[in-house]
């Protein structure tokens, strides 16, 4: 929370309970946690909040007096607020209501509860327990972070197939349109990163499921995802490759650390080109016609006539999971033998589409791939995402020394700490590949097999039980 | 950790209340300060207006029967918390010097 008072501005963190752990004073409210001058508080914030922008909720111009209950040594042992105000947020304005907020002090927790009972039983006065923040929420109506997720979608097992099918994807496209502004006003990485993610998801759908979508409709829109995915990748790479640069000069010493700066600034104006090309894409007439099309067919779903449509969607989720872990299992395999980059990106890929699935139809699985394989899986996904990352980051290295190098405007000692740098990533990548082989063999083994037939047992169960009683 | 020390031989010339001070100042910056005040004569704690008193004594403490936390206070100040003084300080130093925790 941001306090602006008349003298200072103070940043004040306010635990749920309506504790007030760490204070800071700041000149102004700031965007990232990385603003703050170093110490406890940027350290705490960082740890919630990471590389995303704070975001203006709610304001609250309150007044606010304090009356203080002293013991017998003038000591405070409790203080007392009674507080007025008014919350904004755009252009509606909400009183709220006269509030007293009773602070215990530590160490006097008898004088904190004696002034409560007194307030309750004599005074007769309601015990809330919600922060002035909730209070502000819930007089103005806003509810930040309003989304729903994948984890708050429950399938029922017997559902059709393609209504199913929807929902997955309704919720994806919830996802793309509520980080769809952060994008366009380049808030933080993450709004991109999440609005590619739901474009991925939404491909993989539309590719793992395409018996129940129906061929018409997943080539169409497989197309036209698939260039909302290219026109988002390369901002991505950069904004990647920027954050992890952060860490890579770190480890550099001193003395050449100053010499990656033409790098940062080259990549910094490549991310601004990139991020130019998506917004032109995002206002083009192409994106607006398929964000109106997508939105008939999740909404109303008419154009769904693949041939699996109807059936239960726990036996179609049961079989896809199980053609899309045997393809993991069959590039897995091939990686002992052949682990070439384009290898290593097919498998990533093919875990990718496995992951999603899992994801998509967990709720139909209660007793089936519960975290184990999961956590498995994502072990090994981020080792391959990282391999894959840094793979683009020395073809980028590269392209960027050459450009550099052509415009004239780097010195020796910059190539040379880049080339550094692209010996680093190598010996990074080689490291990566190694752990590779183990983070295969930690999923694609028995007791994963075991679990996903399992799943496909079940799910034919009940799809011959769901059959036989119609 | 910058450690600063208010010393002098003498007594009532200020130490005391130069640490406060500089402990305020260094709430005052936002920092969550704790002020451990192990001197007998408890004059960090009367600064506060706090009452030295602890169940027990220093052995508890220092013996890890007590937890600190009991010990501590919220002062009037944001952000400044007190640990309580005790009359049984006295012999903190030899307290200390038999006690299984210290590390030197």
């Amino acid at each position: 929370m941001v306090d602006r008072g008349d003298a200072e501005t103070m940043l004040r963190w306010e635990e749920r309970d309506g504790r007030v752990g760490h204070r800071a004073k700041v000149a102004k409210a700031p965007d990232f946690a990385d603003d703050l001058v170093p110490g406890g508080f940027r350290d705490n914030l960082l740890a919630v909040t990471g590389v995303r922008r704070l975001l203006h909720v709610v304001t609250v111009e309150r007044t606010s007096e304090c009356v203080a209950v002293l013991d017998r040594r003038d000591k405070t042992v409790v203080r007392v607020y009674l507080e007025r105000g008014i919350a904004t947020t755009g252009a509606r304005r909400r009183r709220l209501p006269l509030w007293g907020r009773v602070e215990g002090l530590l160490g006097y927790d008898s004088a904190f509860a004696a002034l409560t009972r007194f307030l309750e039983s004599a005074l007769g006065l309601e015990r809330q327990d919600s922060t002035e923040f909730e209070l502000a929420l819930a007089v103005t109506g806003v509810v930040p972070a309003n989304q729903t997720t994948l984890a708050d979608l429950t399938l029922d097992p017997r559902e059709r197939a393609d209504c199913a099918t929807r929902r997955v994807l309704a919720v994806l496209f919830g996802t793309l349109q509520a980080n769809e502004d952060g994008v366009r006003r380049d808030l933080d990485t993450e709004f991109l990163h999440d609005f590619r993610v739901a474009v991925r998801r939404t491909r993989a759908c539309l590719g793992q499921l395409r018996p129940v979508l129906g061929d018409q409709l997943a080539s169409r829109f497989t197309t036209e995802f698939g260039w909302l995915g290219s026109l988002t990748g390369p901002t991505r790479d950069l904004d990647v490759y920027l954050l992890n640069l952060v860490g890579y000069t770190a480890e550099l010493s001193d003395s050449v650390r100053p010499d990656l700066r033409p790098l940062r600034e080259h990549l910094t104006r490549r991310r601004q080109a990139a991020w130019d090309d998506l917004l032109e894409g995002l206002a083009s007439s192409r994106y607006q016609r398929l964000i109106r099309a997508w939105r008939r067919v999740v909404l109303s779903g008419d154009d769904t006539n693949g041939t699996e449509a109807a059936r239960p969607i726990r036996v179609v989720a049961a079989t896809r999971i199980r053609r899309a872990y045997k393809r993991v299992r069959r590039r897995g395999r091939a990686l002992e033998t052949a682990t070439s980059a384009e290898s290593i990106h097919e498998l990533r890929i093919a875990c990718k589409k496995l992951r999603y699935l899992l994801e998509f139809f967990r709720s139909l699985f209660d007793d089936g791939p519960g975290g184990e394989i999961i956590r498995a899986l994502k072990r090994l996904q981020d080792d391959l995402g990282e391999f894959n990352d840094l793979e683009i980051q020395q073809d980028e290295l590269q392209e960027s020394a050459r450009v550099l190098l052509h415009d004239g405007r780097v010195s020796a000692s910059v190539l040379l700490t880049m080339g550094r740098l692209t010996e680093r990533l190598q010996l990074r990548q080689h490291v990566v590949r190694r752990r590779l082989g183990e983070g295969v063999s930690g999923f694609v083994n028995r007791r994963t097999a075991s679990i996903i037939e399992g799943l496909l047992t079940t799910g034919d169960r009940l799809g011959r039980r769901v059959t036989s009683s119609r | 950790m910058i450690t600063i020390a208010t010393y002098n031989i003498k007594g009532g010339v200020g130490k005391t209340t130069t640490a406060v001070n500089l402990s305020y100042l260094a709430a005052e910056t936002g920092a969550r300060i704790l002020v451990c005040d192990l001197d007998p004569q408890a004059a960090a704690t009367y600064c506060f207006r706090a009452k030295p008193r602890i169940r027990g004594d220093g052995r508890a403490l220092v013996a890890r029967k007590r937890p600190l936390a009991r010990h501590i206070r919220q002062t009037d100040h944001h952000g400044l918390d007190l640990l309580l003084a005790h009359f049984s300080y006295r012999h903190l130093d030899l307290l200390l010097d038999h006690s299984k925790y210290v590390r030197r």
